[in-house]
């Protein structure tokens, strides 16, 4: 059995033997599993979510008294806080494309570890203040690690960062070289930024 | 049972927290100081086998460094993932007979939005803390406390990123002099006598007075509404939550009213009571209720004062176990009452973004100097409202944010004050 299935079983429990603590703890977790369903966009855990609270909610208006009629708003904001309040993987992998600036940062960090703020404003042409949005951005979605050293700031891929930069290298995407050809009156400095680093433009960064 | 964060890890991580962290965090720091970032970041991003780590009885600094590693990992891992105690409650991990939550280091809206320059440092920022950069906490706290923290929408409407600040109107709507205080001096406890609050003066002149209060309020728009302690009778917070539903529900520009304190009989005991704070949401109905987890008495002198008899006295309530915190977009938000704010150890742990403190005292030197030990500890706000004082409206009001830009209420009113507080609805993890 998945643990799904077994913290539906244990709500269900918590229902028959009115544990209104176990059953708001059931509850929450069966929601974030759902927020992290849609948060990954993983069909299989969608469906699979979907399955598992199908008779649900008929069992809950008999015997959950830890709900209010106006329940279903309140699941609402409790999936839009968890979405919010946690890591977005989709923004990440957006963070982390090769076309960005954020992503330009990330493989001047994974190239040279321990790149200050500085270094990278000078490799990239930037201004300082952009570099440290970009750095903002992608610290808070945890894909770089700062470490301070006295004054200076020295950055590193985390974890998190290394294996969504692996996943970005790592699509094997088709040269569409006739979608390129075709962008006659495409900015040539924006089509030389879309192949960066070698790599092809992903799908969804077709220039237009 | 939290995602990839099972039982089995949650207490090792816990133990690894207590050993390394709660145990030898200067020992730590000192080895993160003197060793070079590539290394570092080379035990970051190494898998380490945590079990053999807790197994040692000597460390070297090099399975101190493998620790760290761990820890950061795991703090860092469990903050992008949707958590179910973002919901409702806390985790809780049992470990050597003693009881431990995990709590979140967060900037809150209200921090967010004073500049970095300007803003209060917290603990978790500087020194020793600062060097391990840890965002979560394993803390002790008291088997027989019952924490209760679960997510409130009441203040979902700010999220809009546009929103640019909140705005919190303090009420000393009512004083000492309001109510009816009795004692009972035939129970006696050890020499004291008990005292309690046993309704209002002139109820309806109260009520006209505090039903003004909320119909400015509505129309200077006031996010939150704040009254003081033990000036609030059973039959005006009634009277409140009716007017609540009948002005604001459909139009709700009061989102939260901390409606003060009471006296409520509890149980069939002779004079036995609890000082309840009671916050009612925008159409009334209750969101959640405190009670007062500190003993109060009073000495010879100010019993005298109060009802003119040569006694020590005490206010004998059943004293609490409960605290009871709201998970909100504005943050964590608790309403201690009065010297639990100032004299409660455990209110100290609870990770609380904003305090809501009903008060009835002399004076407010002490829950100034309290307001910045909480700024301190974890950043956060605090606001509290005194029952109707003489000496302007630093005797009778109380407001702090964790920066040096102090803020003053404006007077709406003598018996309404409002502050508009900067809020940051942006949302970084």
């Amino acid at each position: 059995m998945n643990k799904l299935s077994q913290h539906r079983d244990t709500y269900k429990q918590a229902l028959k033997n009115s544990d209104n603590q176990a059953l708001l703890q059931e509850k929450s977790w069966l929601t974030a599993a759902a927020a992290s369903a849609l948060l990954n966009q993983d069909i299989e855990a969608m469906r699979q979510v979907r399955g598992c609270c199908a008779d649900l909610s008929a069992l809950a208006d008999r015997f959950d008294s830890t709900g209010k009629p106006g329940d279903r708003w309140r699941t609402l904001g409790d999936v839009l806080t968890l979405a919010l309040e946690s890591g977005r993987p989709l923004e990440q992998l957006r963070l982390a494309l090769p076309a960005t600036v954020s992503g330009t940062l990330l493989q001047h960090i994974k190239d040279q570890p321990g790149i200050t703020p500085t270094q990278l404003s000078q490799c990239c042409d930037k201004s300082a203040s952009h570099i440290s949005n970009e750095l903002k951005k992608l610290e808070n979605a945890g894909l770089i690690d700062r470490l301070r050293r006295t004054k200076k700031h020295e950055l590193f891929l985390s974890i998190l960062g290394k294996e969504v930069l692996d996943t970005i290298n790592s699509q094997e995407v088709p040269v569409r070289e006739e979608v390129v050809m075709d962008c006659k009156y495409a900015d040539p400095d924006r089509l030389k930024r879309l192949t960066v680093f070698g790599n092809p433009p992903l799908p969804f960064t077709r220039a237009a | 049972m939290y995602g990839d964060f099972d039982e089995d890890l949650l207490k090792q991580w816990c133990e690894l927290y207590e050993r390394f962290i709660t145990k030898d965090r200067q020992r730590l720091a000192g080895v993160i100081r003197f060793c070079r970032s590539e290394r570092l970041n080379e035990y970051r991003l190494t898998k380490h086998n945590i079990s053999q780590l807790l197994a040692n009885t000597t460390l070297s600094d090099d399975d101190c460094l493998s620790a760290y590693g761990c820890l950061y990992v795991l703090d860092r891992k469990f903050g992008h993932k949707p958590h179910p105690c973002s919901l409702n409650g806390f985790i809780e991990v049992s470990l050597n007979d003693s009881r431990y939550i995990l709590t979140h280091l967060a900037e809150h809206p209200i921090a967010k939005a004073i500049p970095k320059s300007k803003r209060f440092k917290s603990n978790a920022e500087i020194g020793v803390n600062g060097v391990l950069g840890l965002r979560n906490q394993w803390q002790t706290v008291e088997r027989s406390a019952e924490i209760e923290m679960t997510r409130s929408d009441v203040f979902d409407v700010l999220v809009d990123a546009s929103r640019k600040h909140v705005k919190i109107g303090l009420s000393p709507f009512a004083g000492i002099g309001d109510m009816i205080w009795r004692y009972d001096s035939d129970d006696v406890h050890g020499g004291s006598i008990p005292f309690w609050c046993d309704g209002a003066q002139d109820e309806q002149a109260l009520w006209e007075r505090l039903s003004a209060v909320l119909m400015m309020a509505h129309e200077q728009q006031v996010h939150i509404l704040l009254l003081p302690e033990l000036v609030m009778t059973e039959a005006l917070q009634i009277k409140l939550g009716d007017w609540l539903v009948q002005h604001n529900a459909f139009e709700p520009n009061i989102r939260l009213v901390v409606a003060g304190t009471r006296h409520v009989i509890d149980g069939n005991g002779r004079n036995v009571y609890s000082n309840r704070c009671t916050v009612l949401n925008y159409c009334g109905g209750i969101e959640w209720e405190q009670e007062k987890r500190q003993p109060f008495d009073l000495d010879v002198e100010q019993a005298s004062v109060l009802f003119g008899i040569q006694s020590p006295a005490f206010e004998p309530t059943q004293l609490s176990r409960q605290l009871v915190m709201r998970h909100t977009a504005l943050g964590r938000i608790a309403t201690p009452i009065c010297l639990d704010f100032l004299c409660d150890g455990l209110w100290q742990v609870m990770p609380v973004d904003v305090y809501f403190v009903p008060v009835m005292s002399k004076g407010l030197s002490r829950f100034n100097d309290k307001c910045r030990t909480v700024g301190n500890i974890w950043g956060a706000a605090a606001f509290g409202c005194n029952a109707q004082m003489d000496g302007g409206w630093q005797a009778s009001m109380f407001v702090y944010r964790p920066t040096k830009d102090g803020l003053e209420p404006k007077e709406q009113s003598p018996f309404l004050f409002t502050v508009e507080v900067d809020i940051d609805m942006n949302y970084n993890l």
